[in-house]
């Protein structure tokens, strides 16, 4: 028995809203003040402001080590598999007994960028407490929009999610409007108009998915074999393709690929020194993408992948371009987001998972180098009251420690290796490299273009470094400056810190991303180039695997568990390891005898191109005189239209590939939450378009074993 | 059913007549309560306190269904929801006014005895199962308003407005007695002598109407498309919400909406045999209805008519309700979504007219942009609230105005109404550039010396109402399911015709 505790995701929402309304009900600070005596005010406003934001960094910190298999984690999880930790209430009445619901949830993507939104609002929250007169608001609207943005990351619903997305909004507007640079109005209105022309169609389109679905859950809607994603997908591909652009449009605004960039350098450099900072963490476009687009429209979000990878490539490139160009330091800064944006954008259209896990690292990232280099500007135009590139420089000889900080956070823009940077932006461009959809759209050359976008990244950034930093010291009155406060180390450390944890340990972050990724993209629906030797390598993997082959030869994966009965599919995927391609998925037999037999292992379990079922005993219902050949199958894209049958043992709770541990751990027969859990998202299991799911499992041995091998779930 | 069961069956209007009598008589024959300058506002409010209790107990009673005076009023579940909405609406109203008459020197009790014998209008509107019961409580109403809207004597322009509404009002009661009156040989058929009572007149109903049916319908949906302010019938709206005093801009913006709503939503769903007659109409008035208004709405630099035009195209949005009970299917969500956008709009439009009210002074009424610039820095909780109404009038999350929204769009979309929800959705963008400019003039300009600030000093009824209206609209933004009991119940007006 284990004991369930749900309401955390719920907590980590309210957490902030509290703290906001607490902070408004304090005296504002500043006032009634004498000249020497302690604002007790601005102590209370900054104590209480901190205490929050940290109470949710708490928060996040356990979802994020609890996610999956630790003993905290089991006990928080509701539902198990890709979503952990899921609560579920009536929260909109809709006519005859049909409610909206509010349903939070945590997958691997979610407890990443929470943890991010949390720890980057915390620490700009620790540097807002510089100022005293508008602090209150300041801190009380980074509180709101921490809720927010959480809200969009948790949200298994439609509308919740739609609410948090416009929620949002209402705290960027004011954080801009209120407390920017001299345009302020002028970028809030352009900003929340953007971005509300891209959300309201977003809307028509829930409401039409509703319509026709009638399902607004999240969940049922990306998971092939259940009835609302039928129902959805009869409709009419134009019908279908509508809504899918109407999503794609709302995150595609909300991320700045250009065209629909223009909104993001005004807005990040008119906010305040926090505002950009949070503007930087509203990655609800990027993250909507890989949690709606993709998982309810996969087939149309493959239709419009080539555009999007063109968009993304002009991204890259205009946004490099005009960084380049700028004379102001933080709108180069700016413009460096819409080129990396457009490297994540890019890597989650080539359809390739090492392309979508380096997107989601180089995604994560930029939401800690971009407010880092923000932050660090605003230091700076507190000292110099300028951020005219030119009457900048030499501050590297008044500022060295600050020098030292900025130049970590530049590296790691520009992506070197060892930085947070490479680790990203070099699996996008693997994945772009060996994706079959970057291919259609021009060959080499969009991976090639792309690529000449990290040379450009040095060249800007690293010019504007030189330009701040380096040379004679640009007016004489800088040089009475003074290095970084306690208070400034306290913001910029941590960052440093988690840019080198990144840049060399990254398993420790992605590993929680493995099973999401899966969840996106199943092998079946992997896009890979069929002409590359990479692909060649690739299907020797299979063909080992298909044939029998236990132990993968990097990194060596081995199913030896003696009472692994049931079907087991252990899925592998380390994007750190640049060879290391997607994915081994293997299916264990049940008797040694079996095992050894050819076709023992049915092959990729998640994307038998056969469309046959195979019954975990190896059996298969049509084998094939060459398993090779079967894998090279397999492989094709759903749009290549070689369909895949589900493996109707899924069904039953158990085995689909979202197992998220590191390397070697996989054998372990004491697996127990991870397999169990996954079973029960079925979104894990096939991603099919045509064929309608049996709704019993086929073969009866499979799912009986639940209880025995993974018996903590549920 | 005898007389007294159907008084029974009314008792919150006969609770708001008797309150209004007693005022009305307390204020010209008692001295002492002349002398107080807010007795018949407190009375007002008790009254209507008392009238809010008994419908909200009757909202989950058994007696459905109640076909009072021999089938002229209709008193079920749809009506005790609509009543609840207006009693809250001229409860927060008499709050407004309590305040205002202060500011600018009106204390006079004719004013609460006028606001509830409006409220008796609005409220039989929703009750009335004929199309005669129909006229006579919207002449109640409106009759009350036109001097309602003329109430500050010396005020020219509310003199003006005054004027205008009531000529154009009593053009628009002539429309709406004719149309009854061919609605009535319409429904004469087969030797039978014709009728307005909308039972009967749904069973008599044949598949293809006769034209004076038609011509009579079109005439009713004329009139009480002027009281709806729908357009093309809008154009008085914009003056009179102007001219009148802010207090009864409120008001009126709110009650006669609702009324007016209440009564199309039961007059349609008698009609929904015929759906594929009028259905195009509205739908074309509707689509007019919330671009005109949006539209015009975008280039007001005053904020009562900027809120006018915004009334307009709220009246677009709810008509959307409307058209979506043309569709069996639809028809439950469809009521649930236009009751539930009729409270949303009354508590956000009530907000937004009385924290004008607040800013209003004995001189100088607060209605233009210049007079709201820069407010956060002098009236902070005003303009955040403020801020509040506008998001919720702009449909943004977490406010009252998005789940209104969402629900409309859900119900289009159930009932197939693809075009009218892609109209919503583009109109809202426009809408958000109006809204969001009041929230940048309070919060984003410096203040000049134009800026108002309240002038009591004690809390007064205004604060309360915008407290009031924003906790709600905020608390039901985040928990709809609190008002579930009675938009669940107002279903029954589907099962039940």
């Amino acid at each position: 028995m284990q004991m369930q505790i749900t309401g955390i995701l719920s907590l980590l929402l309210f957490t902030p809203i509290v703290g906001a309304i607490i902070l408004m009900l304090l005296p504002k600070p500043g006032q009634n003040v004498e000249n020497d005596s302690v604002d007790f005010g601005a102590m209370a406003v900054n104590s209480v402001g901190i205490g929050f934001a940290a109470l949710t960094l708490v928060l996040a910190c356990l979802l994020f080590v609890g996610y999956h298999g630790s003993i905290f984690g089991n006990m928080m999880s509701g539902v198990g598999g890709g979503i952990q930790f899921a609560e579920k209430y009536n929260w909109i009445p809709m006519g005859a007994h049909h409610w909206l619901h509010w349903h939070l949830g945590a997958d691997g993507f979610s407890v990443l960028l929470v943890l991010l939104t949390t720890f980057v609002i915390l620490l700009s929250i620790i540097y807002t407490t510089r100022t005293s007169t508008n602090s209150r608001e300041i801190i009380a609207l980074l509180l709101l929009l921490e809720a927010a943005i959480t809200g969009v990351y948790l949200a298994l619903n439609l509308v919740l999610f739609y609410v948090f997305f416009e929620a949002t909004l209402i705290p960027t507007y004011l954080l801009i409007g209120m407390f920017g640079g001299p345009r302020r109005a002028y970028a809030a209105i352009k900003f929340f108009i953007y971005t509300f022309v891209g959300s309201i169609l977003m809307l028509l389109a829930i409401a039409s998915v509703y319509h026709y679905a009638g399902s607004l859950s999240i969940i049922d809607l990306s998971n092939p074999m259940s009835a609302p994603y039928h129902a959805l997908h009869a409709l009419p591909s134009s019908t279908l393709m509508l809504m899918a652009g109407a999503f794609l449009l709302a995150f595609t605004i909300k991320t700045a690929v250009f065209p629909f960039h223009a909104w993001l350098p005004d807005a990040y450099t008119q906010a305040p020194v926090v505002g950009s900072a949070a503007l930087v963490l509203l990655k609800m476009g990027i993250f909507g993408y890989v949690r709606i687009a993709i998982p309810i429209f996969p087939q149309q979000c493959i239709t419009f992948a080539p555009l999007m990878i063109v968009l993304a490539v002009a991204s890259i490139l205009y946004g490099s371009l005009l960084a380049a160009a700028q004379k102001d330091a933080r709108f180069v800064i700016a413009y460096s987001s819409v080129a990396h944006l457009g490297f994540v954008v890019l890597g989650i259209f080539t359809f390739t998972r090492v392309g979508m896990m380096g997107a989601m690292i180089q995604n994560f990232n930029h939401g800690i180098f971009t407010p880092m280099l923000f932050l660090g500007l605003g230091m700076l135009a507190e000292r110099t009251g300028t951020m005219d590139l030119k009457e900048l420089g030499g501050l590297k000889r008044v500022l060295p420690v600050f020098a030292t900080m900025m130049l970590l956070a530049t590296l790691a823009s520009v992506a070197a290796p060892l930085f947070s940077g490479f680790v990203g932006e070099f699996p996008i461009l693997l994945g772009s490299w060996t994706s079959g959809i970057t291919h259609s759209v021009g060959g080499y050359w969009p991976t090639a273009l792309a690529a000449c976008g990290t040379i450009l990244s040095a060249v800007y950034m690293l010019w504007w470094f030189q330009r701040i930093m380096l040379g004679p010291v640009g007016s004489p009155k800088f040089r009475e400056i003074s290095d970084l406060n306690t208070r400034e180390w306290l913001v910029l450390t941590p960052m440093a810190v988690m840019i080198f944890w990144v840049g060399i340990g990254s398993p420790f972050w992605t590993s929680r991303m493995q099973s999401a990724v899966s969840n996106v993209l199943p092998v079946s629906t992997e896009n890979v180039e069929q002409s590359l030797p990479v692909s060649v390598m690739l299907t020797d993997m299979r063909e080992r695997t298909a044939g029998g082959v236990l132990s993968h030869p990097i990194n060596g994966f081995l199913v030896t568990a003696p009472d692994y009965h049931s079907s087991t599919v252990v899925n592998q995927f380390m994007p750190h390891q640049p060879l290391h391609m997607p994915v081994p998925v293997l299916q264990r037999p049940a008797t040694r005898r079996q095992m050894r037999a050819p076709n023992a292992y049915s092959g990729v379990l998640r994307g038998p191109g056969t469309g046959t079922l195979r019954g975990p005993t190896g059996a298969a219902a049509n084998p094939l005189p060459n398993p090779g050949q079967q894998a090279r199958q397999a492989r094709k894209p759903i749009g290549a239209g070689m369909q895949v049958g589900p493996a109707p043992w899924l069904m039953g709770g158990k085995a689909t590939g979202a197992n998220s541990m590191p390397t070697g751990e996989a054998a372990k027969p004491t697996l127990g939450f991870g397999q169990a859990n996954s079973g029960t998202r079925k979104i894990n299991s096939v991603r099919d378009h045509s064929v309608p799911a049996p709704a019993v499992p086929a073969n009866p041995n499979a799912p009986t074993t639940d209880n025995k091998s993974g018996g903590l779930s549920r | 059913m005898t007389n007294l069961q159907s008084l029974n069956a009314i008792l919150p209007v006969v609770i708001i007549a008797i309150t209004g009598m007693v005022v009305l008589l307390g204020e010209s024959c008692l001295a002492f309560w002349r002398r107080s300058t807010s007795a018949s506002g407190i009375v007002s409010f008790v009254g209507i306190l008392i009238a809010g209790m008994v419908a909200l107990f009757r909202l989950d009673q058994p007696m459905l269904h109640f076909k009072a005076f021999n089938g002229a009023l209709a008193v079920g579940p749809f009506t005790q929801a609509c009543t609840l909405i207006l009693l809250l609406v001229s409860g927060l109203s008499v709050l407004v006014a309590l305040t205002y008459l202060d500011n600018r020197g009106l204390n006079q009790g004719e004013y609460y005895a006028l606001l509830l014998f409006a409220t008796c209008g609005a409220i039989l509107m929703c009750a009335a199962n004929d199309l005669i019961v129909l006229f006579v409580s919207v002449e109640l109403l409106s009759v009350a308003l036109y001097i309602l809207t003329g109430f500050a004597k010396t005020d020219k322009k509310g003199q003006e407005a005054a004027l205008k509404y009531f000529l154009l009002g009593s053009f628009a009661a002539g429309f709406l007695l004719y149309g009854i009156a061919l609605v009535f040989g319409g429904t004469s058929i087969s030797g039978l002598i014709g009728t307005t009572n909308l039972t009967l007149m749904t069973a008599r109903i044949p598949d293809t109407p006769s034209f004076m049916f038609m011509a009579g319908l079109a005439l009713v949906l004329v009139g009480i498309g002027f009281k709806a302010a729908l357009a093309p019938f809008h154009m008085w709206a914009p003056d009179v919400y102007q001219g009148a005093p802010t207090s009864v801009t409120g008001f009126m913006a709110t009650a006669v909406k609702i009324g007016a709503f209440a009564a199309l939503l039961r007059l349609i769903s008698h009609l929904t045999g015929i759906a594929h007659f009028w259905l195009p109409a509205l739908e074309v008035i509707a689509v007019l209805t919330m671009v005109v208004g949006n539209l015009m709405a975008v280039t007001q630099t005053n904020v009562k008519r900027m809120l006018a035009y915004s009334s307009v195209a709220h009246a677009g949005y709810l008509l959307i309700a409307v058209c979506a009970c043309a569709s069996t299917s639809a028809r439950p969500e469809a009521l649930q979504a236009g009751l539930f956008y009729l409270l949303a709009y009354g508590l956000m439009t009530m907000g937004a007219f009385s924290v004008l009210v607040y800013l209003s002074s004995r001189n100088h009424d607060c209605e233009t942009v210049q007079d709201i610039a820069g407010l956060v820095k002098k009236e902070p909780l005003a303009a955040y609230l403020m801020a509040v109404f506008m998001l919720s009038l702009g449909g943004i999350p977490p406010t009252m105005g998005f789940v209104g929204k969402w629900l409309l769009f859900s119900a289009a979309m159930q009932a197939h109404l693809v075009a009218l929800a892609v109209t919503l959705a583009v109109v809202s963008m426009v809408a958000v550039f109006y809204y969001l400019r009041i929230i940048w003039t309070m919060c984003f300009q410096d203040a000049g010396s134009d800026t108002l600030v309240s002038t009591s000093v004690a809390p007064t009824g205004a604060q309360v109402t915008i407290v009031v209206a924003a906790a709600m609209s905020l608390i039901l933004g985040v928990l709809p399911a609190i008002v579930h009991p009675m938009l669940s119940a107002a279903q029954t007006l589907v099962q039940h015709l």
